[in-house]
């Protein structure tokens, strides 16, 4: 009896430390689907689920993180065509993780980099890439959007300015 | 010697028993033990941290804090209990039971050092691979260094000899890898005396889970001589036991 309260025990005091450190390090590790982690655990799990979306080319969807205004301005496809250099349907995302996230002193912005590990399919070659995805919100109490096109568009030459 | 001993597995059950209860006993110091780890994890998301991405030399480190943590772990345990030890040969004691027992609880400090060790730089940076391969791989280490601690602890005199050997079995760990200098420029002799290294095994597997297409037989390889380094550096221990020796 003793050695099973002990076992009880040490399990709860587990769970428990386990669950903490999921929440504190904003969802760093698994939460086992429940809320933890505040902002940056939210974060994470958007960012996750944007992959997602891409992962299985729903481009409608992915583009609702954006703010509600911007999301028709949005062409997802023609992002990535830019970013890897090859057409969604020749793009397989095989694995996708967070390396880190982090909210600024304001608690206004955010960003959420990524690792990504995709098979360009007519090539048949396999490559790790790392992205950064920003959010911002207009109050700490507003829902947080991303920044699709700052996320993944690449820079355009402004050509007034010298390079 | 008394012909009533016990089988080995029931002394090594018996030994471990007491060795928990021992080591439970001198709480303090392994709470120290324990927090070094996510200690030096910390330090790791300080150096990588402001790269914001993992790198080998970080595989590296961890791989080598490893195998430092099983060293440290072990390194006094047999000898502070050698006379302990002497005597209760004349009772029939096993020396492979001993260092089994030894084993089994230094293999769970072992685990829980590198499971804490693995948390503090996943907290702040995730690592290229799967976790838990990677806890399997730095478990590993830390068995080998378990291995080579308890074979130092065998044959040292004292504690103090004991710990300051640590030195000659981390510093080979660096100056034979890649990190002193590139692999392409070893010498035979180098390349040689890498395989032997437990940290060249650990890193291997990190390196590995982090490449864009792994070769698992690679990674099989790296994991069966991490298995049988520690195996056979427990065995050294054992036959570091049997001179009798006066205490």
């Amino acid at each position: 009896m003793k050695k099973v309260l002990w076992l009880v025990g040490l399990l709860a005091v587990g769970g428990g430390g386990y669950l903490a450190a999921s929440h504190l390090s904003g969802g760093a590790f698994p939460t086992l689907g429940l809320p933890l982690g505040g902002d940056l655990g939210w974060l994470r799990k958007t960012t996750m689920s944007f992959w997602e979306d891409i992962q299985f080319k729903d481009f409608e969807r992915a583009a609702t993180y954006h703010a509600p205004d911007k999301q028709d301005g949005v062409d997802i496809p023609y992002l990535i065509e830019r970013l890897f250099g090859v057409k969604p349907e020749g793009l397989d995302i095989m694995e996708y993780e967070i390396v880190m996230a982090e909210v600024d002193s304001t608690g206004l912005r955010a960003r959420v980099k990524t690792r990504l590990k995709v098979k360009l399919l007519f090539l048949d070659k396999i490559k790790s890439r790392e992205f950064m995805l920003f959010f911002h919100r207009e109050t700490v109490d507003s829902p947080w959007t991303m920044e699709l096109e700052t996320s993944l568009r690449s820079l355009d030459v402004d050509e007034d300015k010298k390079h | 010697m008394s012909d009533a001993a016990l089988a080995p597995r029931a002394q090594a059950r018996i030994l471990a028993a007491r060795y928990w209860a021992c080591t439970l006993g001198d709480w303090r110091t392994v709470v120290l033990l324990v927090a070094q780890a996510p200690l030096i994890g910390w330090f790791c998301t300080l150096v990588w941290g402001s790269i914001e991405t993992d790198t080998p030399s970080l595989y590296f480190v961890l791989c080598l804090s490893a195998v430092w943590f099983g060293c440290i772990n072990a390194c006094r345990e047999v000898v502070k209990e050698r006379a302990v030890l002497e005597r209760e040969r004349f009772f029939g004691l096993s020396l492979t039971a001993y260092i089994a027992s030894k084993v089994q609880v230094l293999a769970v400090l072992g685990l829980i050092q590198v499971l804490l060790l693995q948390a503090a730089v996943e907290w702040q940076l995730a690592l290229k691979g799967a976790f838990f391969v990677q806890t399997l791989a730095l478990w590993g280490a830390s068995l080998c260094g378990t291995g080579l601690g308890l074979l130092v602890s065998a044959a040292a005199k004292t504690q103090e000899r004991a710990v300051g050997a640590i030195p000659l079995l981390i510093l080979p760990q660096i100056l034979f890898s890649e990190f002193a200098i590139p692999r392409e420029q070893f010498g035979d002799v180098v390349t040689w005396v890498e395989r032997f290294m437990p940290v060249r095994w650990a890193y291997e597997v990190f390196t590995q889970l982090a490449a864009d297409e792994t070769a698992w037989g690679d990674l099989v390889l790296a994991f069966t001589v991490l298995a049988v380094q520690a195996l056979v550096l427990g065995s050294l221990a054992v036959a570091a036991l049997v001179p009798r020796r006066e205490t």
